[in-house]
């Protein structure tokens, strides 16, 4: 109601403006913004009512905008090569930072956070969640503003792990996998698993290795010419537990089959009760859960003698870009900058219901843990710890594809260390 | 001489579409093929021929290609053989003719969306129809197969795929069996014909010039098969369901990816136009023959 | 029929739905080994749809058929031991002549040497030796119809059934054929039902002619029979050309052996019957073939026309006139007359030619032939 009440008053202001431009002659700003969401979406909703309100403000500014969806940092690449003026656009953060950033098309954005946050009081980079910062710099340069992010973790049917006896999450691995057999025992399955969905299961991977070998491991195995890295035992123990997982009927044999939504789905209606997945994944099932569903979420658990620290998480953001082809940086800078101001960024919490990147704005409740879990952030992770941006070919292609057919049972844990091995090395061999 | 002109004066229209709309962005596709380009402005790197060495060198690819050239040859036999079936049976009067026609052009009028939704559903391990109705006749075994597991996904969207593009086929192919007169059957009744002798000596030979478009739109449609595996893989396309197309999408347009590598992606359409241009010029040599005249 | 005459083909009370549609009732006829039955009829009157009962294209819904004193009711086409030449000759494009001709031999996997052997015999018979090679497209209409005839020859079936074969050829063509069927019908001594919309050819082709309409069978007999005894008025409008006169005429008295008919403008004259009057009659229907009219001499007329048009063919001249009260009338005489447009003619009935139909369309007059 309120937003709508908004969109009135802003339809109204803009109305007043025209009037005004046609009379008075003010000098008209058109900002182009080319979307991430597709219309109707609640971001697009909420991004809708960031623009009616800055125009609202600002009365010689107006937007013009083109709701593209996903694909819209291809679609905005089509369109700069056919030389179509865009001022903002938005994408994933890694696919911005492997893509228009690391192309050198976005404008960088380090005076602008060394400079007043809109709400005033601090400087505009204490806006952000500092490790979120820090994942959207590439080589010390800030080439896109994250305004909206989710974290990756074990997100679990509270009454479920209740029931196996869990009062706080373990915080090793031996004990998750003790609450999980509980669970099993209790007949339900444990983990639902995506058969299809690479980026969903390589998250097992990830987090293990992290945990194990430390969070720059698997950028080195990347970028090891020799493709010998891959054999360190710390490879070996990660897919040993992933493997156990399914060994021990964790992970139900026909996941083998599940495509998406079909494990998901079983999560809402309760028959199984964890995945490691996005904080999207509450929302997406918020229609098919019972009334009295809660969930949980918990941090990836330690593996014992670990180099890694059970508080770094994974993040996928969301992020602003100011293309450097614009006309209007102030503007549209300004514009970014107040979408991350207290009230803008609550409305996106609120009415999104997703993780934002103020740290003063609160999470809903079903977040609440994921909300946590990034204030106690050392390090936010990137996906693949930061081989999808730097070697995006690779991590999809080999990394992922081939820790699939692994994870699947396609193949053992030595081939899939062979297969790496030689993998690695031809795409050197080949770059 | 004047008649040269002539000739050359009506040909030169025609010659210049056909150069503007399919030459020159041939020529050009081969041109970009030769660089590394992300596709972001105008920056390119000339390589020279080694997006091709790469493409060598490179499993997705070759994997792709196998997959592309099952999907020709497996499901062109499938889809050719079905849509024949069912037109032979649709001739010899049976049962179900309407259900039958329903079901190969439902893929028709349905969005591909839809449709890899419903197979999706069919395929479903646990609630699946396919599995529900394997264990309601009691074959146990057979119902607790994964369909889409990494080893069957494949053939499960192909098994999908053969079912979209047989009411297409079905359609060109009934037209062109429509078209022999009926006499032409009866005459054979009279001598005692079995089905397959009228199969092969009548339908077959009639049909020709239908089958070779029929055949050459399928070599065309396969070769850049792209969006039914693309929305089968729902949410992501896994691997084993790559095609030349799918590859080529992936690896020039990024999709959750950050993989802009138009060049490359350029060179694999190359390998298409190729392949395709070859396969065409094989299939009419193979079936070359007079025209027929009714 | 005597227990020496064989017969070939035995159609008993054979009738055909098309849905509800009854193309064919109650139908009953009895080929003759080595018969040429000829069947005549208006388009649509059923003739194609019983050849293709007697082939075994179509299923009978009631009745029997026997071929050779065997029941084919439910045989299978192949199995009637029948050959058919379609109108449209349906000759396979795909193939050489020597394929074409050679088709029912290749299906029933006879040796290649046979087949060859076979197929230059029939060519020989055919004269078309030298057209083995050639596709369909490559021949004239008569070479094709020969080369659909040589399907059939190939066959040595126990009955030819020809649907119209001649009707796609000229007028010279036709003549040509005509013979030629004649004489390979003469050569084979096969049994043939032959179906055509050609008088002449029915006339001179037939040992018998069946007459149908709408699906029954009016009348079956040799052509002189039909010719000069139709059963009823179908038949004595349907065969002979130009066609029958059909006329009102008022009957003056009506005895045991004779009616006496008066035609509008003509003097009363007795007709020879052998049927009687059911009951009080004042008109009857009177059917005057035009060649059996002649020019009156004075005061001789039975009836007066108003000439319309009139025809010199040179040997015979057709004159189309009117009756008092708007009935059409034609007449046929020999030789050369000339006749002015609305001239008043009189001309003079041989009455013993005259037909009489009753109310149902009964021929009342059968004269023993
Ligand atoms: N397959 C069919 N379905 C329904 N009605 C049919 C079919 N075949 C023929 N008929 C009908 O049966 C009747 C007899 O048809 P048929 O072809 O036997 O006539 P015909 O005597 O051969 O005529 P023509 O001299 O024009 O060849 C016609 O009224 C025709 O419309
Ligand atoms: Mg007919």
């Amino acid at each position: 109601m309120a937003r709508q009440g908004s969109k009135i008053m802003a339809a109204a202001t803009t109305a007043l403006v025209s009037l005004g431009a046609a009379t008075a002659a003010i000098a008209e700003t058109e900002l182009v913004y080319w979307s991430f969401w597709n219309e109707g979406e609640p971001q697009a909703n909420v991004i809708q009512s960031w623009m009616d309100d800055y125009s609202a403000l600002n009365p010689d500014v107006s937007f013009k905008v083109f709701w593209n969806g996903r694909q819209n940092q291809t679609t905005v690449r089509n369109a700069l090569a056919g030389g179509t003026q865009i001022d903002i656009m938005d994408a994933d953060m890694d696919a911005l930072s492997g893509g228009l950033a690391a192309e050198g098309l976005s404008v960088g954005w380090q005076s602008v956070l060394e400079g007043p946050s809109f709400d005033g009081g601090h400087s505009f980079a204490e806006d952000f969640h500092p490790g979120l910062l820090a994942q959207a710099e590439v080589d010390g340069w800030t080439g896109q503003i994250p305004y909206a992010f989710y974290t990756v973790q074990i997100f679990y049917n509270k009454a479920h792990f209740a029931e196996a006896g869990m009062e706080t999450p373990p915080e090793t691995w031996e004990g998750f996998v003790d609450v999980l057999r509980n669970v099993r025992d209790n007949g339900y399955n444990p983990l639902a698993v995506e058969s299809d969905i690479t980026f969903y299961n390589v998250h097992w991977f990830n987090y293990l290795i992290a945990r194990i070998a430390g969070p720059d491991f698997l950028m080195r195995a990347a970028e090891d010419k020799t493709g010998e890295t891959w054999r360190d035992p710390a490879v070996r123990q990660a897919l040993d537990l992933e493997r156990a997982l399914w060994d021990e009927g964790l992970i139900p044999d026909e996941s083998r089959g599940y495509q998406w939504p079909a494990a998901q789905t079983t999560l809402a209606y309760e028959e199984s009760s964890a995945a490691l997945v996005g904080s999207w994944l509450p929302i997406e099932l918020a229609d098919l859960v019972d009334d009295d569903f809660e969930w949980g979420a918990m941090k990836f658990p330690m593996v014992e003698g670990g180099r890694g620290n059970i508080d770094d998480v994974t993040a996928i953001g969301v992020s602003f870009v100011v293309l450097d082809g614009t006309e209007h940086r102030d503007a549209a800078q300004d514009f970014v900058r107040f979408t991350i101001s207290e009230e803008q960024q609550k409305k996106m919490a609120e009415e999104s219901r997703i993780g934002v990147a103020n740290p003063r704005v609160s999470w809903v409740p079903e977040l609440a843990a994921s909300e946590q879990a990034i204030a106690d952030a050392n390090l936010i992770l990137a996906e693949n710890l930061g081989i999808k941006v730097a070697y995006p070919d690779y991590s999809s292609n080999i990394f992922e594809a081939t820790h699939n057919r692994f994870f699947l049972g396609d193949m053992t844990a030595d081939e899939f260390i062979e297969e790496m091995v030689t993998r690695t090395r031809q795409y050197w061999e080949n770059k | 001489m004047i008649r040269g002109r002539m000739i050359a004066g009506f040909l030169t229209p025609a010659i210049l579409v056909y150069g503007f709309f399919f030459l020159l962005p041939t020529l050009f596709t081969f041109y970009y093929s030769l660089f590394d380009w992300s596709g972001f402005g105008e920056e390119k790197t000339f390589v020279g021929l080694q997006n091709y060495v790469r493409l060598w060198n490179d499993y997705v690819f070759w994997l792709s290609l196998w997959n592309t050239v099952m999907i020709l040859l497996v499901g062109g036999v499938f889809i050719m053989g079905l849509a024949f079936l069912y037109t032979i049976l649709i001739n010899s009067g049976i049962w179900g003719k309407k259900f039958f026609r329903f079901i190969f052009f439902l893929p028709n009028i349905v969005s591909v969306v839809a449709l890899s939704a419903m197979w999706a559903y069919i395929y479903n391990p646990r609630i699946g129809l396919l599995n529900t109705a394997f264990a309601s006749v009691g074959l146990e075994g057979l119902s607790k197969t994964l369909w889409t597991s990494p080893d069957n996904i494949f053939w499960a969207m192909l098994a999908a795929l053969i079912w979209v593009f047989t009411g297409f086929f079905l359609i060109l192919i009934m037209a062109g069996v429509d078209k022999i007169p009926a006499d032409m059957y009866e005459a054979a009744d009279l001598a005692g014909a079995s089905l397959w002798q009228k199969f092969r000596l009548i339908t077959v030979p009639m049909t020709w010039d239908v089958l070779t478009i029929s055949f050459v739109i399928w070599v065309i449609n396969a070769i850049k098969m792209f969006e039914f595996p693309f929305a089968f893989g729902l949410l992501q396309v896994p691997q084993q369901l790559y095609t030349l197309g799918i590859y080529l999408y992936v690896m020039g347009f990024g999709k959750r990816e950050p993989i802009y590598q138009l060049g490359y992606a350029t060179a694999i359409g190359v390998v298409m136009l190729v392949l395709a241009f070859v396969m065409i010029v094989v299939i009419r040599r193979l079936m070359r023959t007079d025209s027929l005249e009714f | 029929m005597t227990a020496d005459t064989k017969i070939s083909l035995s159609i008993e009370n054979v009738e055909k739905y098309y849905g509800g549609y009854r193309a064919l009732s109650d139908i009953d006829i009895s080929v003759v080994e080595g018969e040429f039955l000829v069947l005549v009829g208006p388009s649509g009157c059923g003739k194609s749809t019983l050849m293709r009962c007697i082939a075994g294209l179509e299923k009978i819904d009631a009745g029997t058929l026997r071929i050779g004193g065997r029941d084919v009711t439910s045989a299978i086409p192949s199995e009637r031991g029948v050959a058919m030449v379609f109108q449209s000759y349906a000759l396979y494009p795909h193939m050489t002549v020597a394929d074409n001709i050679g088709f029912p031999l290749r299906i029933a996997k006879r040796p290649k040497a046979e087949i060859k052997a076979r197929v230059a015999e029939v060519g020989r018979l055919l004269k078309i030796e030298g057209l083995l090679s050639r596709r369909p497209r490559e021949l004239s209409g008569g070479q094709r119809q020969r080369v659909a005839i040589g399907r059939a020859l190939v066959h040595q079936p126990q009955i030819y059934l020809f649907d119209e074969p001649l009707s796609n050829l000229d007028a010279a063509l036709r003549v040509e054929m005509r013979v030629e069927l004649a004489r390979l019908h003469n050569a084979t001594g096969t049994t043939m039902v032959y179906v055509t919309h050609d008088q002449v050819e029915a006339m001179t082709m037939a040992n018998r002619i069946v007459v149908m309409n709408g699906g029954v069978i009016e009348q079956i007999g040799a052509p002189l029979e039909l010719f000069n005894n139709p059963a009823n008025r179908f038949v004595a409008g349907f065969i002979g050309q130009p066609t029958t006169n059909f006329v009102n005429g008022r009957v003056v008295s009506a005895d045991a052996g004779a009616i006496t008919v008066e035609l509008p403008g003509g003097k009363p004259f007795p007709v020879a019957v052998t049927e009687r009057l059911k009951g009080p009659t004042p008109t009857l229907e009177v059917g005057i073939r035009p060649q059996f009219f002649s020019l009156a001499q004075d005061g001789a007329a039975d009836l007066t026309i108003t000439v319309d048009v009139v025809e010199q063919l040179g040997d015979e001249t057709l004159i189309y006139g009117e009756l008092d009260g708007d009935q059409s009338i034609t007449v046929q005489v020999a030789g050369q007359h000339h006749v002015a447009r609305g001239a008043r003619l009189d001309l003079a009935v041989d009455h013993d030619k005259v037909m009489l139909f009753d109310d149902r369309g009964l021929n009342l007059c059968r004269r023993p032939s």
